[in-house]
């Protein structure tokens, strides 16, 4: 706030003074040269303007670039990955997820034998925000979860890697009717969190930011994950990613 | 970034299989946070292609006719 104080007040101050021309100041100038008064008024404006611009403008605009570049980092990356094929006929989709608490969310079944406990149970939720989906895949927007709902759910709430068939659990995910009827019920599921970097000692710490899925719903593609050398392949390539995602986010 | 070698250990709960992720075990190379970015981008695409080889594989063998008369 200071640092502002001193890039605008100050020429701010002396534009005012100038241009409500206090006699004395105004007499003074013209002394000195008759358009004294404009050429600085012009001086200062234009300074302004120009701190204004390289102080606040550009970087925001560099950081909106980066913002931007980080997604297209993990685009590429993803249409790299997802180039090789790894699962033929099975293609995966990934997306990344990042817990936000909300005041009320009633994306949760109803549960609880009290009225009262059933209505304080949609206050405060966490829920989980897609902020980014593998390209070339869409996700039902009507499929929304909270952090105590699906497989991520409970990676996310566990804080560890957790691989999962969707038809052998499809009753164990808590989800509502509604959502149920927005997933097609094949598959499997992987879900790591993306824990937070910590710039200052280069290393990440137990803070959970976010967290990362791998999932195909193609029919059958859940056999996959019956094999321990998959699950272990599996688990190790959703961890690498997840620690890029802690890079970026 | 690498990860640090350990034996896989998973824990089958209520059908999941659960697997431990230690934060300490993330380890991050390069001096600068770019440099660390591009190391962890190689490491996963080295890390892919091993998942690709690993399940071609596992497909060619299911292909393979097991002999018979």
């Amino acid at each position: 706030m200071e640092k502002i104080s001193l890039i605008y007040v100050l020429p701010l101050l002396s534009l005012v003074i100038i241009l409500i021309r206090l006699p004395e100041i105004d007499r003074w100038l013209r002394n000195h040269y008759s358009n004294a008064p404009f050429l600085i008024t012009l001086i200062l404006g234009g300074s302004t303007i120009l701190t204004h611009v390289i102080t606040v403008v550009a970087p925001l605009k560099k950081y909106e670039r980066q913002e931007n570049n980080k997604w297209t980092i993990i685009d590429n990356l993803i249409a790299t990955y997802l180039d090789h094929e790894i699962f033929r006929g099975s293609p995966l989709v990934a997306n990344i997820m990042i817990p936000r608490r909300v005041f009320y969310c009633t994306w949760e079944p109803a549960i609880g034998s009290s009225v009262f406990r059933r209505i304080s149970a949609r206050f405060f939720v966490r829920r989980l925000d897609v902020v980014w989906l593998s390209p070339g895949n869409m996700m039902n927007k009507q499929f929304r979860i909270t952090a105590r709902q699906g497989i991520t759910g409970k990676a996310y709430t566990i804080g560890r890697t957790i691989i999962r068939d969707i038809p052998g659990s499809i009753d164990q995910l808590n989800f509502t009717e509604q959502q149920r009827a927005t997933i097609s019920g094949n598959g499997f599921v992987a879900s790591t969190p993306i824990f937070a970097f910590d710039r200052k000692y280069s290393r990440s710490t137990q803070k959970i930011v976010g967290i990362v899925t791998f999932s195909s719903s193609i029919p059958g593609s859940e056999k996959i994950i019956e094999s321990e050398k998959n699950r272990e392949i599996l688990k190790e390539n959703i961890t690498e990613f997840s620690g890029i995602c802690s890079l970026i986010l | 970034m690498s990860l640090k070698k350990k034996a896989y250990k998973e824990t089958k709960i209520d059908g999941m299989y659960v697997i431990d992720v230690d934060p300490a075990d993330f380890q991050f190379k390069g001096s600068t946070e770019r440099e660390m970015l591009f190391n962890a981008i190689q490491d996963f695409i080295k890390s892919a292609r091993k998942l690709k080889e690993h399940f071609d594989l596992e497909l060619k063998h299911a292909s393979t006719p097991q002999g018979g008369s």
